[in-house]
């Protein structure tokens, strides 16, 4: 008799019980992957429309699937009921002024659901309870206060803008700059600084040679700008000294009273020259109008500059129109300047 | 019931091969604690006769009773309960190729009564090979046996549970002579036992001495059915040119 | 002319009848097996180590092979598609839901499918299935459904050893290639694996199981006194076997993909 046959019983003893072992291990393992030994905790949410909703669905809590959808159902008010698990790992995520959120993904590449947890509170929602989404009323106050553990940028525009910010946060620093060059144009009223507006002037003309030259080069021109910056809060740190310019200011023998009783000789020669700025702005403002294909956040920025100085001038005519000084400011005559939103350009 | 007083009946009994008839309308009673032979010419359908008596092939039309029992109507149960009263000895042995001779002469042991003990079951196969001086082949299987002594187990296979019916396909062709007069020997005392017999053979003298019912077939029908005497005397011309083929020497012959 | 056609007629709505009512009978006596005393679990055991434990190695082989095949051409391909987790979702389409059963059921037919025709129809011609009734045994039940059982239960154990080594012995294969952490692999593979694909992938078996143990016991009874009847019967239950299983196939995926 061949040995296999002699031994058939425990071939095939062993033959089933291997097997049995494996679909075991398997059933097993796959149980615990579809959740069969675990609890699940209901809830339930309220939504506006069904769209992007589907039974099935995961919930997640920052990128975590903590749940899923269960059931979806129009109710009797046209609202659509969703009913939802939370596993028994995360219930205690699942705390007062939680939130729920239907996150539909720009792309159209699926979407998800997002739970975010309240903050103040360690109390767990009990089970089968309303837990507020962001179409419901309660949810919208709920987003908009702090109550809620919500983190930024879940989403793929959040993304984008997030990285806008740091551009922004560029050209707010440039306006600090041209901010910067107004009080400089401010504190040569003073007469301290030996023809402190040509100087400027000279700057900025040095600035628009720098822009001719090498146009792409934005950060060159932001170095140029700091290094104004520099020199100006130097000035300013003159001017809030006390034994610095302000006292100058007002001494009765001081510029001032120069400038007033001078029969406007002295401030009409600063208007002139202030004249000058102005058209040498509107001169770098069309350069900078060819240029706006490649850098239109300069081009708005150097707009935004001349705007200041405007305003500049209309402070320099408020001094000389002070009460005191018997005037008040003129009317405002817009002049045309090409402003253009950043966010309006198409790049 | 007493099994030894169950009459077999066979009632227009007809077998159907595709289109051809093998067996045409037969209605047979075989009387209980008699012997009943068939004879005919070889593909007469005697075989399959003794074979429907037994319920052991289909057939298209008719019924087989055995009292008030319908045989081919009867569940599964019934059919076990019928099949322990009876015993077939098979013309080619028709042993289980796959069991060895101990198995194959246990099985109906076991079949017949599951509670046996094993034991006692080896007992009675032993000592059923013992009486054919058999007892080496106990643990061959039937494919190391000659026909011979194939036909031999197949006999022992049909007896050895002490049916009261006994079904007989030519018992003593292939078996050499010493053998034959033994298994005659043991025809003779079930005959005397009063079992109910149903024998096919080509054996003439063997019919003369041992049946009280004789049966001839011819063509799938029933040609003579009588006592032994009668039939013998019959002036049937088919019967009558059958006997005369049927010289002593022969009958072997024409089975080969 | 017009009789033959009636005659043949009558004949295949006849053995059509015959087919389903030994369908039937066989079905019946499956159920009864458990309680039937007097029919030994030897032939059950026997026909399980026949039809499954001698089939390991062609089905271990075969397995082993596609494993690795699909893991390799995954590893290479998949990922210029950013997709390399959609292997394991073929791994277990193709060994666990379609190839598994199909192709174990295909070994089966080719090599115990046939040997049981072939062994009953012996059985008809040599009159042991007439032995078998003159002692009270019912042929269908003693030899047809202890092999039914057998044929079954080899083919689910099979189907089993298939993913077996198809999911976890062809990683060995394809880590001669390609440096894939088994870690990571058996991670992703249960977590891909459902439980409706081991429901289907059982379902398939049984399905199947049954089709080429009734097929192939079928076509053993058959046979009707001739032994070349043997050969010609074994070609056909093959044959069938394996078109019912492909239908059956095909019937399943449709239904559990609704």
């Amino acid at each position: 008799m061949k040995f296999g046959f002699r031994h058939a019983d425990k071939f095939v003893g062993l033959f089933v019980l291997i097997a049995i072992i494996f679909i075991t291990a398997s059933v097993v393992v796959t149980g615990v992957n579809q959740r069969w030994f675990s609890r699940d905790y209901e809830y339930f949410t309220r939504f506006r429309t069904a769209e992007g909703l589907s039974v099935g669905m995961a919930i997640k809590l920052r990128g975590f699937q903590i749940g899923k959808v269960e059931r979806i159902i129009l109710n009797d008010k046209n609202q659509v009921d969703i009913t939802f698990v939370i596993y028994d790992t995360f219930i205690n995520k699942v705390v007062g002024n939680s939130m729920i959120e239907l996150a539909s993904n720009p792309l159209g590449l699926g979407g998800g659901i997002n739970f975010y947890p309240g903050k103040n509170s360690k109390e767990i929602i009990p089970e089968f309870s309303f837990i507020p989404s962001d179409q419901t009323a309660e949810g919208k106050k709920l987003s908009e206060s702090d109550l809620l553990d919500k983190p930024e940028g879940q989403d793929a525009i959040t993304a984008l803008m997030e990285n806008v910010d740091p551009i922004l946060n560029d050209v707010d620093s440039l306006l600090l700059s041209m901010t910067a060059l107004l009080n400089t144009v401010d504190s040569a009223l003073s007469g301290n600084q030996s023809s402190p507006i040509g100087g400027m002037l000279l700057n900025l003309e040095g600035t628009t040679q720098k822009f001719n030259t090498i146009l792409p080069v934005i950060e060159t021109i932001m170095q140029d700008v700091n290094r104004m910056t520099t020199s100006l809060s130097l000035l300013m740190a003159e001017l809030e000294d006390p034994t610095g310019l302000i006292p100058k200011l007002i001494d009765p023998t001081g510029s001032f009273d120069t400038m007033l009783n001078d029969d406007n000789i002295l401030f009409d020669q600063i208007l002139i020259l202030l004249n000058d700025v102005h058209a040498n702005l509107d001169n770098l403002a069309s350069i900078t109008g060819d240029i706006r294909g490649i850098t239109p956040e300069l081009n708005s920025v150097l707009n935004e500059a001349t705007g200041a100085l405007q305003e500049g001038g209309k402070v320099l005519e408020g001094l000389s129109n002070n009460p005191l000084l018997r005037k008040g400011i003129s009317d405002e005559v817009k002049a045309s300047y090409e402003h253009s939103n950043l966010r309006e350009e198409d790049f | 019931m007493n099994w030894n007083e169950v009459p077999v009946k066979l009632e227009n009994i007809t077998v159907m091969d595709n289109r051809d008839t093998i067996v045409d309308s037969v209605n047979l009673e075989i009387l209980p604690g008699k012997v009943t032979i068939i004879m005919g010419t070889s593909g007469c359908g005697k075989s399959t006769v003794l074979k429907i008596a037994a319920g052991l092939i289909p057939i298209n039309k008719g019924s087989v009773k055995y009292g008030e029992i319908k045989l081919y109507k009867i569940n599964q149960k019934d059919f076990v309960q019928v099949q322990k009263h009876t015993g077939f000895m098979f013309q080619d042995g028709a042993l289980w190729a796959n069991k060895n001779i101990y198995e194959n002469l246990s099985l109906p042991l076991v079949i017949a009564d599951p509670t046996l003990k094993k034991e006692w079951v080896d007992d009675q196969v032993k000592k059923s090979l013992k009486s054919f001086g058999m007892e080496k082949e106990m643990m061959n299987r039937p494919a190391s046996l000659s026909a011979g002594e194939r036909k031999m187990i197949s006999f022992l296979r049909a007896i050895i549970s002490d049916p009261q019916i006994l079904f007989m396909d030519e018992p003593t062709t292939y078996i050499d002579r010493k053998s034959s007069l033994l298994l005659i020997k043991k025809i003779f005392q079930f005959k005397k036992e009063g079992k109910t017999i149903l024998l096919v053979t080509h054996d003439l003298t063997l019919a003369k001495s041992l049946a009280d019912y004789f049966v001839f077939m011819h063509k799938g029908k029933i040609i003579v059915n009588d006592t032994i005497d009668s039939a013998m005397s019959s002036e049937d011309p088919l019967l009558r040119a059958f006997m005369e083929d049927q010289t002593p020497g022969e009958e072997k012959k024409s089975e080969i | 002319m017009v009789e033959s056609i009636g005659w043949w007629f009558r004949n295949k709505i006849k053995s059509i009848s015959y087919a389903f009512n030994f369908f039937l009978f066989l079905l019946k006596e499956t159920v009864n097996f458990p309680w039937n005393k007097r029919v030994g679990f030897k032939v059950l055991i026997m026909q399980i180590y026949f039809t499954g434990v001698e089939a390991l190695s062609v089905i271990a082989l075969i397995s082993l092979g596609i494993g690795a095949v699909i893991i390799i051409q995954g590893v290479s391909i998949l990922p210029m598609f950013g997709q390399s987790s959609l292997m394991y979702s073929i791994l277990i389409m193709i060994i666990t839901r379609e190839l598994g059963p199909l192709l174990t059921a295909f070994i089966i037919t080719a090599r115990s499918g046939s040997a049981i025709t072939t062994e009953l129809g012996n059985m008809v011609i040599s009159h042991e299935m007439e032995a078998y009734m003159s002692i009270g045994l019912h042929p269908i039940s003693y030899l047809g459904v202890p092999r039914l059982y057998g044929v079954v239960l080899a083919m689910l154990f099979l189907n089993i050893y298939f993913n077996l080594f198809g999911l976890l012995g062809s990683y060995i294969v394809a880590s001669f290639i390609h440096n894939l952490p088994f870690d990571e692999y058996l991670l992703n593979l249960i977590q891909t694996l459902s439980f409706e694909d081991i429901f289907s992938a059982f379902l398939k078996s049984i399905v199947f199981g049954v089709i080429v143990a009734v097929v192939s016991i079928y076509y053993g009874f058959d046979v009707n006194r001739a032994v070349t009847e043997v050969p010609q019967k074994t070609i056909k239950s093959i044959g069938t076997s394996i078109t019912l299983c492909i239908l059956a196939d095909a019937v399943i995926v449709i239904l559990t993909r609704i």
